[in-house]
């Protein structure tokens, strides 16, 4: 218990900040966008466009509440994204690059004890986020007039939320376990995220299926979500299989690893 | 028969191709204040860190109170007082509240601990560890080390960053955890503190222990440094004695180093009509200049 508490305190200042930020930028971006949904006539200005191809948006969806909660909810998994390998990869090399691994290692707890404190921690300091971002979307969404509300679509969209953002924490300590001496973990998290985002991009405009192998961003097509009510059961399958490999393997190495010495 | 607490055998550890420390074998007795001596880069911390489970070994065992030093690291290090050369700690955080954080990784109540130990120190609990200074931050690392009470302390170059003064507040405590029954481990570059300090001495030499010896032993085999004052006249003054070297005369004054019989020395004294003798035990340094040449 004691190093969870210990995380989470560390952790309170940033979790706050992210939660608000992106709760308060969903609950913006719905409250702006409801005026579209008013014109359904807008839905020609839209068929052809390149950017929105890039952005996965089908003219069809685009203008009922699910549709721009889709769109739009596609840049609160990025900035969840980033949160979440950030924390992934802070949690695991603060500790090399404070040089408190000393400190930390000596005392009467198992490197796999060690391990899996962190790791609830960091789940904990996402759920926050998430139940935050669960309940801004839920108001703005139902503060859209005049749309029927399925309640089913809107958790599977909600829902890639904390499942990307398990992804990338795991992916981050993965990382974080293999290359302990990062100097600043923010523009690697950066770097990734705006990787994968773009990846998954150029996967839909080009329709790429291999490029879509490489974004977890389109592993939940959200169309296809709201067209079908469910994800494909193949991406599921990858994506279990990528977040399985991050969890053992950041883990062994974690338990077997040399802690360096400080010099 | 005092029992062993720890017991290093045939222990080895090579960063793929570069050695950390090859063979090393020693054991400390329980009680016992051991000295571990090298130069930087002769192995000491990796020895240390590797009965901390810090790293693991690529050949050989360690054991602690019996236990396989990384099977059953956790349950050692519950009666482990760790400190590190260089001391870290997060930051941001106060010392009071670091020092109450290693107590719950303790499972323990040290407040008591921690109270007595900061005013002997004179450490200020209230300031952030990132106000401190290098002196400062190396008090919190021994408060934290001694605060549950350990069975066993294990120090890696202790006392760099104190003053003399702390310093020697800093060994009284560690003699009176030691009339406790506490073991000791103590590893220094610092020649005289483990003089001060130790029983028994492994001398390290890279990566390999080149020498196990009881301190008075050790001493005992090995050289002196005289001093004679001589009456001045006397000009055929030479010494024709076995095991004298680095004979040096300035007019009066005669110094050498020797090695053997201090009654043949006396004997081989005796017709100079020395003024004044100094006859002086020799210091770690040159023991382990002797093993290093």
């Amino acid at each position: 218990m004691g190093i969870f508490r210990f995380e989470m305190k560390q952790y309170k200042g940033s979790v706050i900040a992210w939660s608000i930020g992106i709760s308060a930028a969903i609950l913006a971006l719905l409250s702006v966008s409801a005026a579209y949904t008013k014109d359904p006539s807008s839905i020609a200005l839209l068929e052809g466009n390149a950017f929105l191809e890039a952005m996965g948006v089908n003219p069809e969806t685009f203008f009922t509440g699910m549709g721009i909660y889709g769109v739009y909810g596609s840049f609160a998994l990025l900035a969840g994204a980033i949160q979440a390998i950030n924390l992934g990869l802070s949690i695991i090399t603060k500790e090399h690059m404070q040089n408190t691994a000393d400190f930390l290692m000596t005392k009467p707890y198992t490197r796999k004890r060690v391990y899996l404190s962190k790791l609830a921690a960091a789940c904990c300091c996402l759920l926050i986020t998430a139940i935050c971002y669960f309940a801004a979307s839920l108001w703005a969404v139902r503060a859209i007039p005049g749309q029927s509300f399925s309640f089913t679509i809107f958790f599977q969209l909600y829902l890639l939320f904390p499942l990307l953002q398990l992804f990338f924490l795991l992916l981050g300590m993965a990382i974080g376990v293999l290359l302990s001496r990062i100097g600043s973990t923010l523009p690697l998290a950066l770097g990734i995220s705006f990787g994968f985002y773009l990846i998954g991009m150029y996967s839909s405009v080009v329709q790429s299926q291999v490029a879509r192998l490489f974004s977890p961003f389109k592993y939940f097509n959200v169309n296809i979500i709201q067209a079908s009510g469910g994800y494909e059961t193949g991406y599921l399958i990858l994506y279990l299989a990528l977040l399985t490999t991050f969890l053992i393997s950041g883990y062994t190495i974690f338990v077997r690893k040399d802690m360096k010495m400080v010099l | 028969m005092s029992k062993n607490i720890i017991e290093i055998d045939n222990l080895s550890k090579f960063y793929g191709k570069q050695r950390g420390i090859e063979d090393v074998t020693f054991s400390v007795e329980e009680g016992e204040i051991f000295g571990f001596i090298g130069p930087n880069g002769a192995g000491k911390s990796t020895t240390i860190r590797t009965l901390l489970a810090l790293i693991y070994p690529t050949s050989g065992s360690a054991k602690i109170f019996g236990k396989d030093c990384i099977k059953e690291a956790p349950s050692i290090a519950q009666d482990v007082g760790y400190l590190p050369s260089e001391t870290f700690f997060y930051e941001g955080m106060t010392v009071k509240d670091l020092l109450n954080y290693a107590a719950t990784l303790y499972r323990k109540d040290c407040s008591k601990r921690i109270a007595e130990l900061s005013e002997r120190l004179k450490l200020d609990t209230s300031r952030k560890i990132r106000d401190l200074s290098f002196g400062n931050k190396k008090k919190v690392g021994i408060v934290a080390g001694l605060l549950h009470s350990p069975r066993l302390v294990i120090l890696d170059e202790p006392t760099s960053g104190l003053d003399p003064l702390m310093q020697q507040t800093f060994f009284d405590i560690l003699r009176e955890e030691n009339n406790k029954g506490v073991t000791i481990l103590f590893s220094s570059h610092i020649l005289s503190e483990v003089q001060k300090m130790c029983n028994r001495i492994a001398i390290l030499k890279e990566g390999k222990v080149i020498s196990l010896q009881n301190i008075h032993e050790l001493r005992a085999d090995a050289y002196k440094k005289v001093h004679l004052s001589v009456e001045s006249n006397i000009s055929d003054c030479s010494l024709s004695l076995d095991g004298i070297t680095k004979y040096e005369k300035n007019g009066g004054e005669i110094s050498f180093i020797y090695k053997g019989s201090v009654n043949r020395l006396i004997d081989a004294i005796q017709p100079l009509k020395a003024t004044d003798i100094l006859i002086e035990e020799p210091s770690l340094e040159e023991i382990f200049m002797h093993y290093y040449q």
